[in-house]
């Protein structure tokens, strides 16, 4: 009887399966650093930069991530191309998904590298706005007024009937709001409309510095 | 030796940046294929998934960035090195090919998965393609570049024309069997109602298996969007088996659904020379 009572308190005390290759040694400890360090440090938001302190949250980790809460950068990837783009890439989420699935194993120690987690860089600032009567370039935007939860798409039309993608929110944070800095300025000539779709999601202003 | 070795833990992060791949000091190396990650060896060689030859080392993450051009049906795809910001010239073959381009229409009705030509000149990717439908499209630029790791980078552009709007796709789920060019393809789902985040097995029964071949390297290959065009992911099998009791081969993917909603599955196979493009929507649900 004893037996049988051990035998059923086994998984109860038991770890989860390992059946990935993805381990925290190798690659997450390097993506944590690189995506999520500047904020879960343990001072600007609870830490998630070791082993021990990751791994309780991976569950939430898989579920934040897969579902682009974190990181909070809130611009789908490939519309608009933008400075320090923080979203992460569909193969990162893969493999935040594959590594928790498969029991969110550490790894090997010797596989771990000299830390060195990215730091937050001071947002620039704009203050100069595009206005469409004069056009130009276009260096930065910001969602203005948008709704909470709100998803739509920006996108300029231009007099020559192009269509240029500017921004694409998904399900915006008002807390997590921010100006978005193009890598190469986007030339709008005068006359170019601003849509935004839907339209009652909000408004966006752009910046030409 | 190649790309991708150090010999000191301290230039570790400077020689990756440069890289793309890292192997430690005195830890024995592990072969990683580039596409699939989870594919691990002891031994160089080639990956039994995909076919790709396996590195040493630890791959790093770096976004290239891929600019693009449309002037009608013409379309140009420049890569640039994300530290330089010079276009890059030099792609390892994968798939055998340097650049596999998917594009998927907003409605979902277009995907193609094609190859363009590169132009020395210019550093350019080239293609025309006829696109019937003014709207978004949505791309996935599928290159290796030389000394980094391979890359999936997304991007959008916009077709204009009468009654041009941005509009979401809301297609009802699709699971029937379905008839290729020259195949039948079956699709048995575990668990029968995929939940985002956790893993799903995808058996794509397929026959008549006479002439069932690869194609660009892969015995399938998958792609998997959601209906919002903000997930693409591009998968191969992990296993091809016989199925038993029927003359079809099992061919099977693993996926896991980031969020819920419905999902448009692409799938390709080629038979006899002829590749089959067959699709269903798989509505994918969430753990409350």
């Amino acid at each position: 009887m004893r037996g049988v009572l051990l035998l059923l308190a086994v998984p109860l005390f038991g770890h989860d399966v390992v059946t990935t290759k993805v381990t925290w040694t190798k690659e997450v400890s390097r993506l944590v650093d690189r995506r999520c360090a500047t904020c879960h440090n343990g001072k600007t938001s609870f830490p998630l930069l070791d082993y021990a302190a990751a791994r309780p949250w991976a569950k939430a980790i898989k579920e934040e991530t897969g579902n682009r809460r974190m990181p909070p950068w809130q611009a789908v990837k490939g519309f608009g191309e933008f400075r320090d783009d923080a979203g992460l890439t569909q193969e990162e989420i893969e493999l935040l998904s594959d590594w928790v699935e498969g029991g969110a194993p550490e790894g090997d120690p010797q596989w771990l590298l000299e830390r060195k987690p990215a730091t937050r860089k001071a947002a620039p600032r704009f203050g100069h706005r595009w206005r469409a009567e004069t056009g130009g370039k276009v260096a930065a935007i910001r969602p203005d007024g948008f709704r909470p939860g709100a998803s739509a798409q920006v996108v300029a039309e231009l007099p020559d009937g192009g269509i240029v993608p500017l921004l694409w929110i998904y399900r915006f944070d008002p807390n997590s709001t921010r100006t978005y800095q193009y890598r190469v300025p986007v030339d709008l000539p005068a006359g170019t409309a601003i849509r935004v779709s839907p339209a009652e999601a909000g408004s966006v202003t752009l910046f030409r510095r | 030796m190649g790309d991708g070795w150090i010999s000191r833990r301290n230039v570790l992060a400077a020689l990756t940046a440069v890289s793309g791949w890292a192997q430690l000091p005195n830890t024995e190396p592990e072969f990683v294929c580039p596409m699939d990650r989870d594919v691990r060896s002891s031994t160089p060689g080639k990956c039994p998934r995909c076919g790709m030859k396996l590195v040493a080392g630890i791959p790093e993450t770096r976004e290239y960035f891929v600019e693009m051009k449309r002037d009608g049906p013409r379309l140009a795809l420049l890569v640039r090195d994300p530290s330089s910001g010079k276009p890059v010239r030099d792609f390892e073959v994968m798939h055998e090919r340097i650049f596999h381009l998917f594009v998927i229409s907003q409605d979902l009705e277009v995907f193609a998965h094609v190859h363009p030509e590169f132009d020395p000149a210019s550093a350019e990717f080239r293609i025309e393609l006829q696109l019937p439908k003014p709207g978004m499209y949505r791309v996935l630029s599928d290159f290796y570049p030389h000394g980094g790791a391979p890359q999936l980078i997304a991007g959008t552009f916009m077709v204009p024309g009468v009654g041009f709007r941005i509009a979401t796709a809301a297609p009802p789920p699709d699971l029937q069997p379905k008839r290729g060019e020259n195949i039948d393809a079956e699709l048995l789902l575990e668990p029968q109602r995929p939940l985002a985040g956790f893993k799903t097995i995808m058996f794509f029964r397929v026959s008549p298996v006479d002439g069932l071949e690869a194609y660009l390297g892969a015995m399938g290959h998958m792609m998997a969007a959601s209906a919002d065009l903000i997930d693409m992911m591009h998968l191969h099998p992990v296993y091809v088996t016989d199925d038993p009791g029927t003359a079809a081969k099992q061919i099977q993917f693993n996926i896991i659904f980031p969020r819920e909603g419905m999902h448009r599955v692409w799938v390709q196979f080629q038979r006899a020379g002829v590749v089959n493009t067959v699709a269903f929507n798989v509505p994918v649900g969430a753990l409350r």
